[in-house]
């Protein structure tokens, strides 16, 4: 073949993957946009009453202390105003929303029980077979409840646990009285009562004293109905010594009216345990992500919250650290990805609460297309945390006239030892950068690639690697379209 | 460029500003200062110092708003806090659509000094334009030990030496005044102000 035929073909194939990546979101459709058909065995009716609170409580035959919780949420949510700060959530309907979904029988043990339709749609999410078996273990969410769940042996033998939280909820009801809506109760926020009274599904994890899990824990989530609401609920507790990570990540199709999704994560990292949370949510622009997530970190523990959103049409979500143990240490890395329509208003908290507790946050944001990016973050250091460090950078970019950034940090400090510091930048991407790379026989789509690439790479080089080479192709292809 | 010392602002003072200015306040008590940069091609300098001792406390809110292409403004914060004192700052930029190759910074450090003192710090961007440089840096710390050490082993008391320090804190920023007298009276206010 010529070489004028080879270079006509590569333009057409770049002309092609252009045109394809011209909007990530926009042919959603075509890529993840398949609905399997809902094939739902019970669905509680529109809306949300004490009715349905009760319903979805018998439907899990729960103890009776649940749904007494269960009400008295549901009675906290209905006095809690939106919160007034944050992202527009005016549009929210909660009378519009199907609360309960309970999409097959009976969880699946093997993956040959799971139901074939549902099969169908992990296939399509790209949860490939032979990938399963590298896995330390999968809670795949379909619509509310666990349709598959499988544990390697090697993980059982350690003693650890690794479940839906409501089969966890029967078998280990200890773990409940002792944990459940401890790190982030009910009254929290009008979310968290949402979750507290319609929860279902999510994962439940104990690392036993002294274990070591070298193979991060995944979970997939996915919303499959129109105007169903999501509201997992996780409980990890990483007993005193113990080291783990936990992966979760979703996609979704896409719907024409609103979905809510809201979870509540619950994290205790106790003495000396290491523990890290990674999140990459990409859920569709109609998604209103809206979820409360909190660490309590003991003595001399670690925790890590590994957070990126580049989905949904609106995001809140600041994952936060109690450092309540002297030498305890707290973690964000957080990137946001604005695009068209979206709204990502995402940060961290760091409480610190006693004495010599440390903490870092690193924020990344890119905002283009229209979209606005917000990190709002708080810093709190008590009078008993004495010499507490804390170190914040948050840096973004804007790649055109547009999109907006913000920046709302809080840093109340009542120690007069501690040592703390804030930094943040706003930025396009420099000239001279782009010069430089297009001098080097770069295009201006693939100079403007490579440095959005380098500025969030100190995040993504934390991730797996599958998440990185996806989060990665993912902004390569977005970025594609944003010149001229 | 013009020096303007404001002094005694009480409550809310919004500011229009058409040309090379340096704003010097020594706030007390509760301030809200507004300055708006209306002329291309201008820079705007706020420098802000204040020194509390006892229970006093300081509520002071700053906001510098870029309306036109093309203007530079830089705000520095100096606090000390001695005793129980207590100082709580938003210190805000806003970057409006049209306001091309602005430039914006905000720096604001804080000593605390005394056992029982409170800091709060809210430094805000709200960036709706993209050719913009806009950036904040915060801290909240003690002065260092190793100083103090080395100054004493030069002979100074352990006061003299907190208090050069000291000095020298609100200095780097005073240093940018250029005009002897307006320092002397700024100096005072910081100083020996009630």
């Amino acid at each position: 073949m010529g070489r004028k035929q080879v270079e006509e073909i590569d333009v057409k194939k770049a002309k092609e993957a252009r045109s394809a990546a011209a909007d990530i979101n926009s042919n959603y459709k075509q890529k993840y946009g398949f609905s399997v058909k809902e094939s739902s065995v019970f669905k509680t009716k529109l809306g949300l009453d004490k009715r349905v609170v009760k319903q979805i409580s018998q439907m899990k035959k729960e103890p009776s202390w649940m749904l007494e919780y269960r009400l008295q949420a549901y009675e906290v949510f209905k006095k809690k105003e939106n919160p007034l700060w944050g992202g527009d959530l005016s549009k929210i309907d909660y009378e519009k929303i199907y609360y309960y979904l309970k999409p097959t029988d009976k969880e699946g043990k093997n993956w040959e029980d799971v139901p074939d339709d549902i099969k169908n749609t992990f296939e399509r999410l790209g949860v490939p077979q032979a990938e399963r078996q590298h896995l330390a273990g999968i809670k795949a969410q379909f619509d509310s409840e666990i349709v598959y769940g499988s544990l390697l042996n090697e993980l059982k033998e350690e003693g650890v646990i690794f479940m839906g939280t409501d089969e966890a909820l029967k078998k280990y009801p200890h773990f409940f009285d002792e944990y459940f809506g401890k790190v982030i109760p009910m009254h929290d926020n009008k979310f968290s009562a949402l979750n507290s009274a319609v929860w279902s599904g999510g994962s439940f994890v104990y690392i036993p004293k002294g274990v070591k899990v070298k193979r991060p824990l995944q979970a997939y989530f996915r919303i499959n109905a129109v105007n169903m609401g999501q509201f997992e609920r996780t409980l990890i507790i990483a007993d005193e010594g113990s080291e783990a990570h936990y992966v979760e990540g979703c996609t979704a199709p896409v719907y024409s009216a609103d979905s809510l999704h809201s979870a509540v994560v619950e994290v205790i990292v106790k003495k000396s345990a290491r523990f890290r949370y990674t999140t990459i949510q990409n859920w569709s622009n109609d998604v209103y992500n809206l979820v409360t997530k909190r660490a309590r970190v003991e003595e001399d523990a670690i925790m890590e919250w590994v957070d990126g959103n580049l989905g949904s049409r609106l995001t809140m979500k600041y994952p936060s650290c109690y450092l309540v143990g002297p030498r305890a240490h707290g973690e964000v890395l957080s990137i946001a990805y604005a695009s068209k329509g979206q709204h990502q208003d995402a940060g961290a908290k760091m409480i610190h609460i006693a004495p010599d507790t440390t903490s870092k946050i690193i924020s990344k944001s890119i905002s283009l297309r229209g979209g606005r990016s917000s990190y709002r973050g708080m810093i709190a250091v008590t009078q008993s945390a004495q010499n507490a460090k804390s170190r914040v950078e948050c840096d973004a970019l804007i790649l055109d006239a547009i999109s907006r950034s913000d920046t709302y940090p809080v840093m109340k400090i009542d120690n007069p030892t501690a040592t703390i510091e804030h930094e943040a930048t706003v930025s396009k991407i420099g000239e001279e950068k782009l010069f430089y790379l297009m001098s080097r026989g770069l295009t201006q789509e693939e100079a403007m690639g490579m440095v959005v690439s380098g500025f969030i790479e100190p995040i993504v080089k934390e991730l797996p690697l599958e998440y990185a080479v996806e989060l990665n192709r993912l902004i390569e292809l977005e970025m594609e379209g944003s010149v001229g | 460029m013009e020096n303007v010392f404001l002094k005694k602002i009480n409550g809310k003072k919004c500011l229009r500003i058409s040309k090379d200015t340096r704003l010097i306040l020594v706030p007390n008590g509760e301030v809200s200062l507004d300055v708006e940069l209306i002329k291309e091609g201008i820079l705007v300098e706020v420098l802000v110092l204040y020194k509390l001792k006892n229970d006093e406390s300081v509520f002071l809110q700053t906001t510098s708003i870029h309306s036109v292409p093309n203007t530079k403004c830089d705000v520095v914060v100096r606090a000390v806090l001695f005793d129980s004192s207590c100082s709580n700052y938003i210190g805000k930029i806003y970057i409006a659509k049209d306001a091309k190759g602005t430039s914006s910074y905000l720096e604001d450090n804080v000593l605390t000094i005394g056992e029982k003192t409170k800091n709060t710090s809210q430094p805000i961007l709200e960036i709706l334009a993209d050719d913009v440089k806009a950036s904040h840096g915060a801290t909240t710390g003690r002065l260092d030990e190793a100083s103090i050490y080395y100054l004493m082993t030069r002979g100074l008391t352990e006061k003299e030496a907190w208090d050069l320090l000291i000095e020298g804190f609100f200095d780097s920023i005073l240093a940018r005044i250029d005009e002897a007298s307006l320092l002397a009276q700024v100096r005072k206010e910081i100083y020996d102000r009630k």
